[in-house]
């Protein structure tokens, strides 16, 4: 037992150390070569992880359809295997149209892509890392602070950089605060905060009490600086999400609650804005 | 038996970040790292689950934003908990782990939520707790039952292994 109180001790001690010195001097370099020598096999993870998510989609709704009809599900779940192959290539090409698409719709920033090869390892926060070919993308700079956007809409920002990889931090994270504006006739402004923990939603506050809203408005960045990302703002215009209920504060404004416009749960590749041209 | 524990914990981990978010259950990802190592301190005592507390954390910290350690001494501090208290109780007795589980889960992500407060972030504490961390407890402790038979399954197997090598 004696052994055992050292041994919880020393652990404890050299945990602490680690946790101090990392706050203190940083040892983000232990992290940087581990995520260089792990993300080739995350994202590969992470890829069938999303298939695993589809299949169990697709397994979903062949159990009501078997409730409905046995033979037609059958045959979907034939089909479904002979096209998946196809399917999957025609939704990856689907989905690199739209991030195209969207550099057409903002020609004059840079981007580099990338793939989500993993997430956080608690339910607690949301952040997600992605990575980019070393390769293809050797003098790309990655800065802290840079917006991060999908085919959808806004996704979060760079929270942490490695070798070729980045932690991003979701718009709908706790801690997450964005500059925001009401796409209608008064187009009111307000912050757009994170509140994944009440069920993977935003809040929208400081809105004007006077101001019009309505359910199922569009909410998009307003370019606005605010502390204390003062230097790394987001381009205005892109889509946050929309109004799914309004709320009257007491005091001088009132607050919304947002659906994201991305699909947060399920990002696979991402845009990562890495500034002007 | 610890060496095929570490690796099956280190695995566990890249499953944690990678496979498990896409499928989530009552809204959360099941935390299998912290499953195994509650199973593990139940059937293999104290002195292996702080091993395998440490190992999982430090591999749970490179993957995640936190420093390194946080991880690692949230696991510490829970697995010691249970160790101490729910472990010598469980022996016949399906009660102690899986309320074991549930408590424990409830601890590791206070004492997560803790430093990411002592960090500066800010934290939803009563949103975290309510639609995170006790649905995330329940699961744990509605799946502490399989993952206890596996490892002693497997504790029995390294058993009867070490019986022959005697014998």
């Amino acid at each position: 037992m004696r052994r055992t109180a050292f041994l919880i001790l020393a652990l404890f001690l050299v945990s602490l150390t680690l946790f101090i010195v990392d706050r203190v001097a940083g040892l983000g370099w232990i992290k940087g070569a581990w995520v260089w020598a792990t993300s080739p096999l995350q994202r590969g993870l992470s890829d069938e992880g999303s298939k695993l998510h589809r299949s169990w989609e697709r397994w979903q709704e062949s159990g009501r359809l078997q409730e409905e009809n046995e033979q037609l599900r059958e045959m979907v779940d034939y089909l479904t295997t002979e096209n998946r192959g196809y399917q999957e290539l025609k939704r990856e090409n689907e989905e690199l149209r739209q991030l195209l698409g969207l550099r057409e719709r903002y020609p004059d920033l840079n981007y580099l892509y990338a793939e989500v090869i993993g997430r956080d390892p608690g339910s607690l926060r949301q952040i997600v890392r992605v990575g980019w070919s070393p390769l293809k993308d050797r003098k790309v700079e990655v800065r802290i602070g840079m917006p991060v956007i999908c085919p959808a809409g806004l996704v979060g920002r760079v929270i942490q950089v490695y070798p070729n990889a980045a932690d991003v931090l979701l718009i709908t994270d706790v801690s997450s605060s964005v500059s925001a504006m009401i796409q209608n006739a008064d187009r009111p402004s307000g912050v757009a905060d994170g509140r994944w923990q009440a069920g993977s939603r935003l809040r929208m506050r400081f809105i004007p009490q006077e101001a019009t809203i309505q359910e199922g408005d569009w909410v998009l960045t307003s370019g606005l600086q605010l502390p204390p990302f003062e230097e790394e703002s987001f381009p205005p215009g892109l889509p946050i999400g929309r109004v799914i209920r309004v709320e009257a504060a007491a005091d001088m404004y009132q607050e919304a609650e947002l659906l994201p416009a991305a699909d947060l749960d399920h990002l696979e590749r991402v845009m990562i804005v890495l500034g002007a041209r | 038996m610890l060496y095929a524990a570490i690796v099956i914990l280190l695995l566990l981990a890249l499953l944690q970040v990678t496979v498990m978010p896409q499928i989530p259950l009552l809204g959360v990802r099941p935390d299998v790292v912290l499953l195994l190592l509650l199973a593990w301190v139940m059937v293999r005592g104290l002195r292996e689950g702080v091993i395998l507390a440490f190992i999982g954390g430090i591999a749970l910290d490179l993957f995640s934003s936190l420093p390194l350690g946080s991880h690692a001494l949230a696991l510490l501090l829970t697995i010691v908990a249970v160790g101490l208290l729910a472990a010598p109780l469980h022996r016949g007795n399906v009660v102690f782990p899986v309320a074991g589980a549930f408590a424990a889960t409830v601890l590791y992500n206070l004492l997560l939520l803790t430093f990411s407060q002592l960090l500066g972030e800010e934290v939803a504490w009563l949103a975290s707790l309510g639609r995170i961390v006790l649905p995330l407890a329940l699961i744990e402790a509605a799946l502490i039952p399989l993952a206890y038979w596996v490892t002693d399954r497997l504790d029995q197997r390294a058993q009867r292994r070490t019986k022959m090598r005697i014998g």
